[in-house]
């Protein structure tokens, strides 16, 4: 009974689908198709850009800035400046928990509007290590690639990077805290992340998001410690 | 005509209440003369009128978050205002969502007038220069209140009759004194504060406040201003409105 | 009305096929007043583009841009106040410097040039202040500084009392070939000033008409926010 109740269902819907013109079964086909791709980011081809190798002292192109790695090394003070005449002292930044991994590097500003801090303190990154603070003051260990920069500066007055103007080339350099529990390599994969303009979809606000590595590669960390 | 699985047919051509039902195939090419009346027009759409102001009202107040954040929450709107003895009994609440305490002090304001030096070192005053067409009040508040009260955070202004708001603390002067640090506790004796993360309100030792006490604090006016009343706020939007002149 | 429908129901049946003919056919007969209705919705439409060309700049995407754009409150440099809002805005100076100082703060040079507007704030009804400086250069390019942004480059402005004058300095960091043709906009909400008025000042005539190539060169610039009337 059951079963026969089954099989004039099926024989109904065969019947029902089958009485369809093709008109009719064409655009019932491309909606399946377009709901159920829609679900995964639409049948657009995605851009897997590959990314590039890194070499200290080349530039990269990572929109919106052009970035050029100078130096790696790892440090327990930096930047402090003493006292000159009318030129006031700048205090060093001092790791009390470990080391800094400063990255310094030649950022330009490729596009017509001011980039923020936000852009620029993720326009490099670390990879392949681990026991990072993810940023001043906290205490969990994460690794590199989740690893924010303690500070990012404008060198060598040690202003923050807060702001880059386009057009304008600027020295800077990235801190990484790394924790003194974990051991220094003797190099780094360090990582230049290009960021992509479009709408946040919360605030309907332009701006650059979603960092993605551009160009990485290994570079020799030397230990540099202030006298 | 639409088919159903079933496989009967159903009818489906439009049928329009309000219109005369058409022959299927006009013999003549005379077309039907339907004008709809207007009593006509309001009735069918009566229900979309009545919607209407619904509708209006709702897409304005979607725009109104402006009005929510900038005057309903954080306008100073809501005055508490003098009995006839000249003393504001105070009545509000401070709620974070994790901390809840009443403020209900009751002030009233002792003086309003022109200073021309502030509080130094050891109890000495200390002349200040002020910015050009800068102007320098003194007010001194008297306060009534429980010595476990919370009363840290408040602000202090003078308003004139047009609504322009001088706040204390403006630091708009160079002196070698300084203002007190709030307006409506004595300098030494604050009370209990309640910090985020402290399970409960902390008073430091010998700072205890009295239950009543005159408190000074200075305003940095424009010259010639004409204060009228003196505005008390702890948490927006709720403030006592004191008169310069007590009635 | 509905004979015309007909009769092209007929025809394009004949040549579609009845089916469709017929479905046309069955399609609701529009009628007087759903013209009606529609003059409606384009009269409306046609209402809100004009109300949307009234508002104070071309569409674009930016926060107080489209149809959230500023108003615009044009004052030039050492002329006089250019009532906002909020308060007054003067320009007071502009010059051009290679590097600029701050209390307590190790100077910073450039390459470039740091462009130092130099204006006075006199809030009126309560307390407020400059917060954002907006460059916009002849070549479509926008640099901005805000109060917070604490870098080589900034607003400094304190927070006077109403009818009380701060004497205030923007400092932009830009390239030399953004000189020319350059204008500034200054605003009181850094985050969002939609509907909300700016001031605005070309720096033409105030950075030239001398080589844009030797401007502010091997100069300093104090910077320093001060109440007018103080040290």
């Amino acid at each position: 009974m059951v079963r026969q109740a089954g099989v004039s269902r099926v024989a109904r819907v065969r019947r029902w689908v089958l009485s369809r013109s093709w008109f009719e079964l064409t655009t019932a086909t491309v909606l399946v198709v377009l709901l159920v791709s829609g679900l995964f980011g639409g049948l657009r081809e995605v851009d897997t850009d590959p990314v590039v190798a890194l070499q200290a002292g080349q530039a990269v192109s990572a929109q919106p800035l052009q970035v050029r790695v100078t130096d790696a090394y790892t440090t327990t003070s930096f930047g402090g400046i003493e006292k000159k005449g009318d030129t006031p002292q700048v205090y060093p930044d001092t790791s009390k928990r470990g080391r800094f991994i400063i990255v310094e590097a030649e950022v330009e500003n490729t596009s017509d509007a001011t980039v923020g801090y936000d852009v620029l303190s993720r326009a490099v990154s670390l990879a392949d290590a681990s026991g990072f603070f993810p940023r001043a003051g906290g205490d969990a260990l994460v690794p590199a690639d989740e690893a924010r920069p303690y500070a990012v500066y404008t060198m060598p007055e040690k202003a923050v990077f807060g702001v880059a103007q386009p057009g304008l080339t600027y020295r800077v350099a990235y801190l990484f805290e790394q924790s003194s529990t974990t051991a220094p390599g003797a190099r780094v994969t360090t990582v230049v992340n290009r960021h992509t303009w479009r709408e946040d979809s919360l605030d309907f606000h332009f701006d650059w998001k979603d960092p993605e590595p551009q160009a990485s590669g290994s570079l020799p960390l030397p230990a540099r410690n202030a006298p | 005509m639409i088919e159903e699985p079933g496989g009967h047919r159903v009818p489906t051509e439009p049928t329009v209440p309000t219109e005369p039902a058409e022959p299927a195939e006009p013999a003549e090419p005379t077309e039907p003369t339907v004008t709809p009346t207007r009593t006509g027009w309001w009735r069918r759409n009566r229900l979309g009128l009545v919607l209407l102001p619904v509708a209006i009202v709702a897409a304005l107040a979607g725009n109104a978050q402006r009005l929510q954040t900038l005057w309903w929450e954080e306008g100073l709107r809501s005055p508490q205002r003098p009995d006839a003895s000249g003393v504001v009994r105070f009545v509000d609440e401070y709620d974070d969502g994790h901390h809840r305490w009443p403020i209900t002090p009751a002030l009233s304001v002792v003086s309003v007038e022109p200073a021309d030096t502030l509080p130094g070192y050891q109890g000495r005053r200390e002349p200040l220069t002020l910015p050009t067409d800068g102007m320098l009040w003194k007010v001194t508040l008297h306060v009534e209140a429980d010595p476990s009260l919370i009363l840290t955070g408040c602000t202090l202004a003078l308003v004139d009759a047009e609504g322009t708001r001088w706040q204390s603390g403006s630091r708009a002067f160079t002196s070698e004194g300084s203002e007190p640090p709030s307006p409506c506790t004595p300098a030494d004796r604050p009370g209990p504060s309640w910090l985020p993360g402290q399970e409960s309100p902390v008073t430091d030792e010998g700072e205890e406040r009295p239950a009543t006490y005159d408190v000074d604090s200075y305003v940095v006016t424009v010259a010639g201003a004409r204060p009228d009343e003196v505005w008390v706020w702890w948490d927006r939007p709720t403030f006592a409105a004191l008169p310069v002149s007590p009635r | 009305m509905n004979a015309t429908r007909q009769r092209l129901g007929a025809r394009l049946g004949a040549r579609l096929g009845t089916r469709v003919g017929a479905r046309l056919q069955a399609l609701p007969q529009p009628r007087r007043s759903a013209f009606g209705v529609g003059a409606l919705v384009v009269a409306g439409l046609s209402l809100t583009q004009a109300l949307g060309s009234l508002l104070p700049s071309t569409a674009t995407t930016e926060f107080g841009e489209g149809s959230q754009r500023n108003f615009v409150r044009a004052v030039s440099p050492g002329g006089g106040a250019v009532p906002l809002r909020t308060g007054d805005l003067a320009i007071t100076g502009v010059e051009g410097a290679t590097t600029v100082t701050r209390p307590y703060t190790y100077p910073a040079s450039t390459d470039a040039v740091f462009l130092v507007v130099r204006f006075a704030w006199t809030p009126r009804a309560e307390t407020s202040t400059i917060v954002k400086a907006t460059l916009f250069d002849g070549r479509g390019r926008r640099f901005t500084v805000t109060s917070l942004s604490a870098g080589r480059d900034g607003v400094t402005c304190l927070r006077p009392p109403p009818g009380i004058t701060a004497d205030c300095v923007a400092v932009v960091e830009v390239p030399r070939d953004a000189l020319a043709g350059s204008r500034i906009q200054l605003s009181t909400n850094a985050i969002d000033d939609a509907l909300d008025d700016v001031a605005e000042a070309d720096l033409t005539d105030a950075v030239g008409p001398g080589s844009l190539s030797d401007y502010g060169r091997g100069r300093t610039a104090p910077v320093e926010a001060t109440y007018r009337g103080l040290e």
